[in-house]
């Protein structure tokens, strides 16, 4: 099992070493598809990887799927993977077929409202959807509408007429999709009120959220021990400075306490429930973050400011990352009204069986 | 490299889960008995009756084989146990460092005779131990260290000479786990060090007391003057005690007696606050509590790493590290949430708590190795010293 999940997190790393080189790094930043990149991993399975073997896909679980997350994570990969994963998770919940070519996930947010009137024979889509990730590339975005007060899963074929661009900090696309009376194949949407919630889809948005930037912190720590061991400063390593050993100390530290509450939520995630535990790892993993950018940026000193280093690719997508699929602050309010809902006395039994007898 | 805090689903075990309730029973019913009270100090209280209470239980020494008076359970069932009682306030003073660390040591070091001599009583809640380590010029730079024992070939022992600095319950234990140097001045300064075990009661020990800011007699001054031990007190090998000592810190560091010291604090506080939180307030409590949950998960996964065998020294320095800091941070919690809590919230058994955690968690970063000392630890696991 083990090796399974090393196996093909291993195969998605050795994937994104070979393909993703400088020139296609300066591709991304002109604003070009990384298309070669995605036919691979197409070719390699790794874009169906979840979807299950009853729905014709290879079907990986949840800890292989955040295994390859964290891959991605790790090499900065400029692809929609985790998101094409929870576009299948949403389709496969809802009981639609899966989704062929590039097909993206329109995460709920604020701002982002989808109305779906089914009448007269017709299947009419109106409203907006924020940040979709990739959405200027998607031939397809899967998404929540609402019908009458009632969630209902979505499959949204493109071309869209209205894609506003904008990024995050990373400069991963996050587009705006407005939807004026689109019309919908009665087979591309579901039954009222089955399939994911929008916090659920949410809550599973922010797992693989998690997954990746324990991945991007890691290569941010390994950057930083390198080069604080190379660079020298008042004839030595700036390693033998202890100012500098303590910061990155504490980062480390980060490092292996999100590691710990993520292995946490994806095991929780894996049996069916989780929303305590992923609420945990995001709300935790924003002082990681903050700490690792702050950290890896620091002992860099200028160069890691520029473009050329590649340090950015890391520190942006975890400070992006951070903030996408609920913030820190968002969860721990979650939690918060949780625990106080659940009392005192209810914490600590609470706590150590994962919230698991209360209602979320 | 770090490794992770990773578990393959331990804490599931049925005689876990089922273990974790019947402490929790037997926490209830003490309530009600009066078997203890939560107050101030909550698990730093002394109390030798609770601790034999727990040895009858069969949770002290839990992890010694049967045959030394132990139950031969893992060190995953040891965790359950002292984590349920850390966290509702029990008194574990008296037995908690002679169990947490000196019987493994013991265990994986001790003669037959030390075994058969000290770990029966251990487990019984019977035999209270203080450590010997920091000496008044030998604090975070412990290979320092000048107390010295010196060969007393005709008498079949050794004579030590020196003193040892910042001794909690040294007035109380029946034993010191001490650190003495046996080497010459040539041998390297981690080198010839030796673990003993000490009678408290032999003849030239002198201990003084240490009253701490919070205006108790837990620190000791202790001193040597020409104390004899026998050579069947040396634990493990004459000259190794630095190697030795590796294991034990990750005994003494990886557990959640670093971070539960203060919980009653947060589930009293939520009380407090009552089941309608402002958006303020639920974050600051929701992150706090996603803060514990990481570093339950932590150091159950390092008790699954003790339990195969490992030494998880520098995984260990970090969840003391991580968990000190939070301890620290549980009254600047209250503090931010006064405001919330209706007028007389505060009533005079909370805010004695409130200020006992004020006091100690300040000191809860220093004790068992300063922030500065865990994170070089740290650092040099990252190849970076």
């Amino acid at each position: 099992m083990m090796t399974d999940k090393n196996m093909i997190a291993d195969a998605a790393e050795k994937l994104f070493k070979d393909f993703l080189t400088t020139e296609l790094r300066n591709k991304v930043y002109a604003g070009e598809w990384p298309a070669t990149v995605w036919d691979k991993l197409q070719e390699t399975g790794l874009v169906e990887a979840a979807v299950s073997e009853a729905r014709g896909g290879t079907g990986l679980d949840i800890s292989e799927c955040c295994a390859i997350a964290k891959a991605c994570g790790k090499y900065a990969a400029p692809v929609p993977l985790v998101e094409a994963y929870l576009a299948e998770k949403a389709l496969a919940a809802a009981g639609l077929p899966p989704a062929s070519g590039l097909t993206g996930i329109a995460l709920p947010m604020r701002g982002s409202h989808l109305k779906l009137n089914r009448s007269g024979g017709k299947a009419l889509l109106t409203g907006s959807l924020k940040q979709v990730p990739w959405g200027r590339n998607l031939s397809a975005v899967v998404a929540i509408a609402d019908e009458d007060g009632h969630p209902v899963t979505v499959l949204v074929q493109g071309p869209f007429k209205e894609v506003v661009h904008s990024e995050n900090a990373a400069g991963e696309p996050r587009d705006t999709i407005t939807l004026s009376g689109h019309e919908l194949p009665a087979t591309q949407a579901g039954a009222k009120g089955i399939g994911l919630k929008p916090h659920e889809l949410r809550a599973a948005g922010a797992l693989y959220r998690c997954a990746q930037m324990t991945g991007a912190m890691q290569t941010a720590l390994d950057m930083a021990t390198t080069y604080v061991k190379q660079r020298e400063q008042f004839g030595r390593p700036i390693a033998k400075f202890q100012a500098v050993q303590q910061q990155i100390a504490q980062m480390a530290s980060e490092i292996v306490a999100s590691d710990g509450v993520v292995s946490a939520a994806i095991e929780a995630a894996g049996s069916g429930l989780g929303l305590f535990q992923i609420a945990a790892a995001k709300s935790r993993l924003g002082k990681a973050a903050d700490m690792t950018v702050d950290v890896a940026h620091q002992v860099h000193g200028a160069i890691g400011t520029t473009r050329d280093y590649p340090l950015h690719l890391y520190t942006m997508r975890v400070a992006s990352w951070r903030d996408e699929c609920g913030s820190p602050n968002e969860w721990s309010e979650w939690i918060g009204r949780l625990v106080c809902r659940t009392g005192g006395d209810a914490l600590w039994p609470e706590l150590t069986s994962g919230f698991t007898r209360v209602s979320q | 490299m770090l490794r992770g805090f990773h578990l393959n689903g331990e804490q599931l075990d049925p005689s876990i889960v089922a273990l974790r309730q019947e402490v929790r029973d037997f926490i209830a019913a003490e309530r009600a008995s009066g078997g203890f009270k939560v107050g101030p100090g909550l698990w730093l209280r002394f109390d030798p009756n609770f601790s034999e209470k727990l040895g009858r239980r069969g949770w002290v020494g839990m992890t010694f084989p049967k045959q030394y008076g132990g139950h031969g359970l893992s060190a995953l069932h040891r965790y359950v146990v002292t984590e349920e009682l850390l966290a509702s306030g029990a008194p574990l003073r008296a037995h908690w460092i002679a169990d947490r660390q000196v019987g493994p040591n013991l265990l994986k070091f001790g003669s037959e005779f030390q075994k058969k001599e000290l770990l029966p009583r251990i487990a019984a809640g019977q035999c209270y131990f203080c450590v010997g380590l920091s000496e008044p010029n030998a604090g975070s730079d412990l290979a320092s260290m000048r107390t010295r024992a010196v060969r007393a070939e005709k008498d079949n022992g050794w004579v030590i000479n020196g003193r040892k600095i910042w001794t909690s319950i040294g007035h109380r234990a029946h034993y010191m786990n001490l650190l003495a140097r046996t080497g010459s001045d040539a041998d390297d300064r981690r080198g010839g060090v030796t673990q003993f075990i000490l009678d408290m009661k032999s003849p030239g020990v002198t201990i003084r007391p240490i009253i701490n800011m919070l205006g108790e007699h837990d620190f000791n001054e202790v001193e040597f003057q020409d104390v004899f031990i026998p050579d069947e007190w040396v634990v493990g090998t004459v000259g190794n005690a630095w190697n030795q000592l590796s294991t034990e810190l990750a005994y003494e560091r990886s557990g959640s007696d670093r971070w539960l010291g203060s919980f009653g604090l947060m589930a009293g506080a939520i009380d407090r606050v009552g089941k309608s939180p402002s958006q303020a307030a639920a974050r600051l409590i929701g992150a706090k509590v996603a803060e514990l949950y990481t570093l339950h998960r932590m150091s159950f996964g390092l008790g699954a790493m003790l339990e195969r065998g490992e030494t998880p020294v520098v995984e260990a320095s970090i969840a003391k590290d991580l968990g000190t800091h939070f301890e620290k941070s549980m009254p600047d919690l209250i503090e931010a949430l006064v405001d919330e809590m209706a007028p007389d919230a505060m009533d005079e058994g909370f805010a004695d708590i409130l200020r006992y955690a004020r006091r100690n968690s300040t000191t809860m970063t220093v004790k068992g190795g300063a922030r500065e000392i865990l994170r070089g630890i740290i650092a040099r696991d990252l190849g970076l010293r």
